[in-house]
């Protein structure tokens, strides 16, 4: 996606990063995402009016937590990390999201402000959405609105998924969970490869390097080894991990695994 | 399961929930005219899980609880209703089943809202769209607060920070005299995502600092202390 961005030609500067307009091309972008996919096409038009394509570089703060909502943005390319602010001002990771995700929905709401605070973890490249624009748009399209209501439904249901598997298993458990759901077959064996860096994947799942080392060494108890300098993690018996991890049944582990995956 | 229509009162609470208030009085009254006011006893079930969400909520009077139980059977208290407002709006809207079970803590009130119903007057009124999501954000501020807990603060913190949440939505204090308790300690640690070992453990520490009276019922006995132990 990023090879898309480059080769656009016309340019925009927005909030000091660069951005540019290019209607046929967003449009082509969110009718390939989950969310927009089975929108009219006259309704993606209209709605890829409304958007820019933003860059930003990485570590940079896209949302500010308790700033009004003024835009959605759409991740079309890297890597964000969603983090919270408590009452007393203490803050904490609570989400890494990627390619194809939607944040910010809060700014269709009148006069919100951001839940979260935003930041990129690496050069990333989105597609901006104005809030109050779109959300007139979607007080003229009822059936788009109640697709709305949907994504955020589905964002809340996630929500739930993760709050029950943090309540319910231990570290080592939700690390296997999380392996199981990539693994694939080599040999007699299966494989995960790890696509980020384990301090990223550790605070993906909710725990510190450190719990994750300690919940690494707890797996090699139960059949998991890492290979080719901890980039692939090889799992001996995947039904026997299942079991050990509390997924229920061989029939519905994997199905279960990939949920719990989508969850974090 | 006893039902009886709608009482001026009953009005008076439904015109402060913003997802019904944004409708307007006209369309509010009309939507009103089909529903009644059902009364639920302890231990009953509004919902189970994987119903189809026909209907959302709202909570007059009473206590609820939501449950997630696992494949294995493993019951967790995903969250206490305690306070008159609305639940169940997302998945209603989308038209899903119900994720969770709701069960009945203490004796309730409760109108059900059908969801064809409600959609059917949302369609007439388009320009309150905004204020329906906005209604159902709220849900995504409580579970980024859950989530953040749960990954960032001890058992000690939350058990606090549990008490004076649960108290301050009660809405009186709960010191032994009102008649009001708090949910039993295993369903406090259900809901708050600690093991039965450590919620006795972290109990006699917020007990040793003053803070509480932990048994045989929970009682918050410094406030001030307690506050402090929740940061």
């Amino acid at each position: 996606m990023l090879d898309l961005f480059q080769c656009l030609t016309t340019t925009e500067f927005f909030h000091g990063n660069f951005t540019m307009r290019d209607i046929d091309r967003i449009s082509g972008v969110l009718q390939s995402g989950r969310y927009f996919r089975n929108w009219p096409q006259d309704d993606i038009l209209e709605l890829a009016s409304l958007c820019t394509w933003v860059r930003y570089e990485p570590d940079t703060v896209m949302i500010r937590a308790e700033d009004p909502a003024s835009a959605l943005f759409l991740i079309v390319n890297g890597h964000v990390e969603l983090s919270y602010t408590d009452g007393d001002g203490k803050d904490g990771v609570i989400d890494l999201l990627g390619d194809g995700q939607l944040v910010g929905e809060c700014a269709l709401a009148p006069e919100a402000c951001y839940a979260v605070s935003i930041k990129t973890l690496d050069a990333t490249t989105a597609i901006r959405i104005d809030g109050v624009a779109f959300a007139d748009f979607l007080s003229a399209h009822f059936d788009r609105a109640l697709t709305m209501m949907s994504v955020v439904t589905e964002r809340l249901c996630q929500m739930l998924r993760q709050t029950e598997e943090l309540k319910c298993r231990s570290a080592a458990q939700r690390l296997g969970i999380y392996l199981l759901a990539d693994a694939v077959p080599v040999g007699d064996a299966h494989e995960t490869p790890l696509t980020m860096e384990k301090s990223a994947l550790a605070r993906k799942i909710g725990m510190t390097s450190e719990t994750f080392s300690r919940a690494l060494k707890k797996l090699s108890e139960h059949g998991v080894s890492q290979h080719s300098n901890g980039h692939v993690i090889r799992i001996s018996d995947t039904e026997l991990l299942a079991e050990w991890c509390g997924l229920s049944s061989n029939e519905t582990w994997e199905e279960e695994a990939n949920g719990f995956k989508t969850a974090v | 399961m006893a039902s009886r229509p709608l009482s001026s009162a009953d009005h008076e609470v439904i015109s402060r929930i913003p997802l019904l208030s944004a409708l307007g009085k006209d369309r509010l009254n009309n939507l009103m005219e089909t529903c009644r006011v059902d009364s639920l006893a302890r231990g009953e079930f509004l919902f189970r899980a994987d119903d189809v969400a026909k209907y959302f909520y709202i909570l007059l009077s009473g206590h609820l609880r939501l449950v997630k139980t696992s494949s294995q059977g493993e019951e967790t208290v995903m969250h206490f209703l305690t306070e008159a407002g609305s639940f169940a709006e997302a998945v209603s809207f989308a038209g899903r089943t119900y994720p969770v079970e709701c069960q009945v803590v203490e004796n309730c009130e409760i109108i059900g809202i059908p969801r064809e119903a409600y959609l059917g007057i949302l369609r007439s009124a388009p320009d309150v769209v905004g204020d329906v999501l906005a209604s159902l954000l709220r849900w995504e501020r409580f579970f980024l607060e859950e989530i953040y807990k749960l990954r960032h603060t001890r058992p000690i913190q939350r058990i606090a920070a549990f008490l004076i949440d649960f108290e301050d939505r009660n809405g009186t204090l709960i010191d032994g005299t009102s008649g009001n308790s708090f949910p039993e300690k295993r369903q406090i640690a259900s809901r708050i995502g600690i093991t039965p070992e450590t919620f006795s453990r972290s109990l006699r520490k917020l007990e040793a600092a003053g803070a509480i009276s932990a048994g045989p019922k929970l009682q918050i006995l410094d406030r001030a202390a307690l506050m402090e132990l929740a940061r």
